[in-house]
């Protein structure tokens, strides 16, 4: 179906190859994952098959892609969009009429079917997405969820054959991307259309996946089925196995359980369901000493006794707010942190959780209620006042850089808030410095790799030496790599006395760092504990760990176990 | 301040039930008025019966805040025109010293009235451009353009503009939240100091624009758009008798006032000096017409909705 040989490809102004020697074959019915860190290639190798490359982007190309037997480098992408429909990342700049009804048809408009045949196909699309509750609604009414759901829509109307998703889930909260990847797996099995979906988080897509391609500077480096690529002892795998693969790939090399459970360190399983049936009797028969309380973790009350002797730098009591009356956002806040958290806010697209992180500096104000922040009541200070002890970093990095330079934009920033020459130029080199950004200091920042875009961001706000720091899903776009590297400087800040408060649905980052987690639904903060406790809460089932949700499946084991390594501890210390 | 309330939300009322058709030809009818006519109480009827379409449309939240757009324009077109345009015969206020380059100075009664009676035109005109934003859904003006057989490529444009000028509201709407928490002053400071500083907005405005216009080419082209190509419109206008009954009337009196303009009615001398506001008997007439005529349009607009439901 898609055949690509000895592919090369080089964007013009870069200087070096963005794809190297491709050689890839995919067949009909296929579900292939396409991973990688950033900069790998995989955009470029999806655009090279729908025909975007050569035809949109210009650059220097060797090499064949056949499609369907369609040369992709002669055909118009009038012709190959009707066999390869391609769904990008961002919903918003993919749809581009008023309601949900003409989005649906603008493809089958643009390829001049007749008006009967328009109608059928767009019946069709709607009953097979179940998007007739919003047939007739306006496109700025959606969620994100929604919107990527029409995008899809829009896609399928034209009945293509392959269907390539570029990140459809990476703005989803968990249970708008289970849902968006059951409805692509759905295609996949019942209508056999062939799906190439490129994903980061590999966690959340690879039950679905028949076939695992990962890249690395352009070049393929691994392709076959899952299992046994993760199987391979290979350094570049790293980053993209699973937990529960993680853990599998952990308890095999303990020969006598292998041989006491019977089990086949060849088959690893692809989902919880069948990782609970292979390792049952394992984890039935695991015993440990009833005086190791480590795994039950405390409740916010001790949490809390660390911090009795500090005072608070952020205070909101009873806040309210709401955008226009009668529409309740945000209700019945009450929230304290403490010098040196580390906490994260989760909860479904819409919930407020964003509302609430604007509420810190003043980009939103509350209805009713005081916020108090580092002990000043911010109700009569402008954003920019309030800036001085609150940075805050907004979704995208691209979007927030406007000087010409990464330099510039430090600069800019340092000028704003009025700091003293001298020691702005300290600030800047410091920073620089501690953020490695010293060598991309003279370029333009929207140029930068996104986690060199993200670290920019970080520095611009960190310059000012703010006491607490906001973030609205910073890790959405980075890979591994990044977020690890993102996630250390973070740390390294909090621990010198400041606040960290992010919004993300990274789940599997949640488990890493934050200590403290708020549940944020219907505008009200549900849950307000422990990462373990909340993570592992039935109520936010949605955002459980891989490892959580397959400890719950054995009632004899400590369930508040959200971590890899926390489960190895405990398979290390018990009783086999 | 939350821009996207400044575009089309559906609503449930008859007005926003009604055929997008009628309700540009409405509109089109009142700019066209505010246009023809000087006199101010011409003007101020027409300022009525627009805040009356915009009652009725459930809409005056919304317009509220194109007044205080409106407010800022009025105070500096004001200044403006009295400063640069001091023609007249009333003086009220004078400095006769000639100073180089720019002479004396005066402010003149008539100059006054005309700055005033800009500020009104120009608020009919915001208004209009605001209802109109407000109460027509893109799909119908576009279905409307396809019907009077424009060009794709045109349709097309003003779709994309129309559509995605609640996003770049939304994107000047982040800039400044970001721009903001860089410790960009806009809240406050002084007049000048705020302006200049939401100039600096404009900009990244720009760049975010066409970083995001290469995004949506690159969607087009995955949904097989082009530009030259022959396509096919799958929702076509529709427009039944009860609409056609109206747009006649709309247009009749829209003739009505045309014809009134010619015979003199409407008509107000600023300059050299200002002529009386009072009107004659015949004009408070067809003043009164006018009035009763625009609400009648909203009072058909009314029955067609509780005919068709």
């Amino acid at each position: 179906m898609i055949e690509i040989c000895n592919l090369n490809f080089h964007y013009f102004g870069k200087n070096s190859e963005a794809l190297k020697d491709i050689n890839l074959k995919i067949s009909k019915g296929e579900f292939v994952l396409i991973t990688g860190l950033s900069g790998s290639g995989k955009s470029t190798l999806i655009r090279a098959i729908n025909g975007l490359i050569p035809n949109f982007y210009g650059g220097r190309i060797s090499g064949s892609v056949k499609v369907l037997d369609m040369n992709v480098f002669e055909k118009k992408p009038r012709i190959l969009a009707q066999k390869i429909g391609m769904v990008f990342q961002n919903p918003e700049n993919q749809l581009f009429m008023n309601n949900v009804e003409s989005e649906l048809v603008f493809g089958l408009e643009n390829i001049n079917l007749s008006r009967n045949e328009i109608e059928n196909r767009l019946n069709d699309t709607i009953e097979l997405l179940g998007l007739e509750s919003m047939r007739k609604r306006a496109i700025s009414s959606l969620s994100g969820g929604e919107k990527q759901k029409v995008a899809i829509g829009a896609i399928l109307a034209m009945q293509p054959e392959i269907l390539i998703l570029d990140e459809p889930t990476s703005e989803l909260d968990p249970k708008s991307a289970e849902e968006i990847l059951h409805v692509v797996q759905n295609l996949n099995k019942k209508l056999g259309i062939t799906v190439i979906l490129i994903e980061h988080r590999i966690d959340r897509v690879i039950e679905y996946v028949d076939r695992l391609i990962i890249m690395n500077d352009g070049q393929i480096i691994q392709d076959g089925k899952p299992n046994q690529i993760f199987l391979k002892e290979n350094n570049s795998n790293q980053f993209f196995i699973p937990p529960i693969i993680k853990f599998f790939l952990e308890i095999i090399k303990h020969k006598k359980i292998l041989s006491k459970y019977q089990i086949s360190p060849n088959h690893i399983p692809n989902n919880i369901q069948e990782f609970s049936l292979i390792l049952k009797e394992f984890f039935e028969d695991l015993k440990f000493s009833e005086g190791n309380t480590k795994y039950f973790q405390q409740n916010k009350g001790q949490y809390m006794q660390k911090f009795l002797d500090s005072t608070p730098l952020v205070e909101f009591k009873d806040v309210r707010f709401e955008y226009e009356k009668n529409n309740t956002i945000l209700s019945n806040i009450n929230f304290e942190a403490y010098p040196g958290e580390f906490i994260a806010i989760i909860g479904d697209n819409g919930v407020g959780k964003t509302t609430f992180l604007k509420l810190f500096n003043g980009l939103l104000r509350p209805r009713n209620g005081t916020i108090k922040i580092n002990g000043k009541n911010m109700k009569n200070l402008s954003v920019a006042q309030i800036s001085r002890d609150v940075g805050y970093i907004f979704q995208n990095p691209s979007i927030q850089f406007y000087q010409d330079t990464v330099k510039e934009e430090l600069e800019v920033v340092l000028k704003n808030f009025k700091i003293h020459s001298e020691n702005a130029k300290k600030l800047l080199e410091e920073y620089s410095e501690r953020l490695d950004l010293k060598s991309l200091l003279s370029i333009y920042p929207r140029y930068l790799s996104y986690g060199e875009q993200q670290r920019t961001a970080l520095a611009t706000m960190l310059v000012i030496q703010p006491k607490i720091l906001i973030m609205d899903e910073p890790t959405h776009g980075m890979d591994a790599l990044q977020k690890d590297h993102f996630f250390n400087y973070l740390d390294e800040y909090r621990k010198k006395g400041n606040i960290v408060i992010l919004v993300t649905h990274d789940i599997e980052s949640l488990t890493k760092y934050p200590e403290r987690i708020l549940f944020f639904s219907e505008g009200k903060i549900i849950l307000d504990d422990f990462s373990e406790n909340v993570l592992s809460h039935p109520i936010t089932s949605k955002f459980t760990p891989q490892i959580n949700r397959l400890i719950k499946n054995f009632p004899n084991l400590p369930n508040k176990i959200i971590r890899t390594e926390e489960l190895l501890e405990l398979v290390e210390n018990a009783e086999i | 301040m939350n821009f996207l309330q400044l575009t089309y939300r559906p609503k449930e009322n008859f007005i926003y039930r009604s055929n997008g058709v009628v309700k540009i030809f409405i509109l089109l009818n009142l700019f066209i008025q505010s246009f023809i006519f000087d006199h101010p109480f011409y003007l101020g009827v027409i300022f009525f019966n627009i805040l009356i379409l915009v009652l009725f449309s459930n809409c005056w939240e919304e317009i509220l805040i194109y007044f205080r757009f409106m407010l800022i324009i009025s105070l500096f077109t004001f200044f403006i025109n009295i400063i640069l345009y001091p023609e007249g015969t009333t003086i009220i206020f004078q400095i006769l010293n000639d100073f180089p380059i720019l002479g004396g100075f005066k402010i003149t009664f008539e100059t006054i009235v005309s700055s005033l009676l800009i500020i009104l035109r120009l608020t009919l005109i915001f208004l209009i451009f605001g209802t109109f934003n407000l109460i027509i859904n893109t799909d119908e003006l576009i279905q409307v353009l396809v019907k009077l057989r424009f060009p794709h490529s045109i349709v097309f444009i003003i779709t994309l503009s129309l559509n995605f000028f609640p996003l770049i509201l939304k994107d000047l709407e982040r800039i400044r939240e970001i721009q903001q928490c860089k410790g960009l002053e806009l809240e406050k400071g002084n007049f000048f100091r705020k302006f200049n500083n939401n100039v600096k907005l404009i900009l990244p405005l720009l760049t975010n624009s066409l970083e995001r216009s290469i995004q949506n080419a690159e969607a087009l082209e995955a949904r097989a758009f082009d530009i030259k190509g022959k396509r096919e419109f799958y929702r076509k206008l529709r427009i039944t008798i009860s609409d056609y009954f109206i747009m006649i009337f709309v247009i009749s009196l829209l003739i009505f006032q045309i014809y009134i303009t010619f015979q003199g009615f409407g008509e107000f001398i600023i300059y050299p000096t200002l002529s009386g506001i009072f009107l004659a008997n015949l004009e408070y007439y067809a003043l009164l017409i006018s009035f009763i005529s625009n609400i009648l349009v909203i009072g058909l607009l009314y029955l067609e909705d509780k005919i068709e439901r």
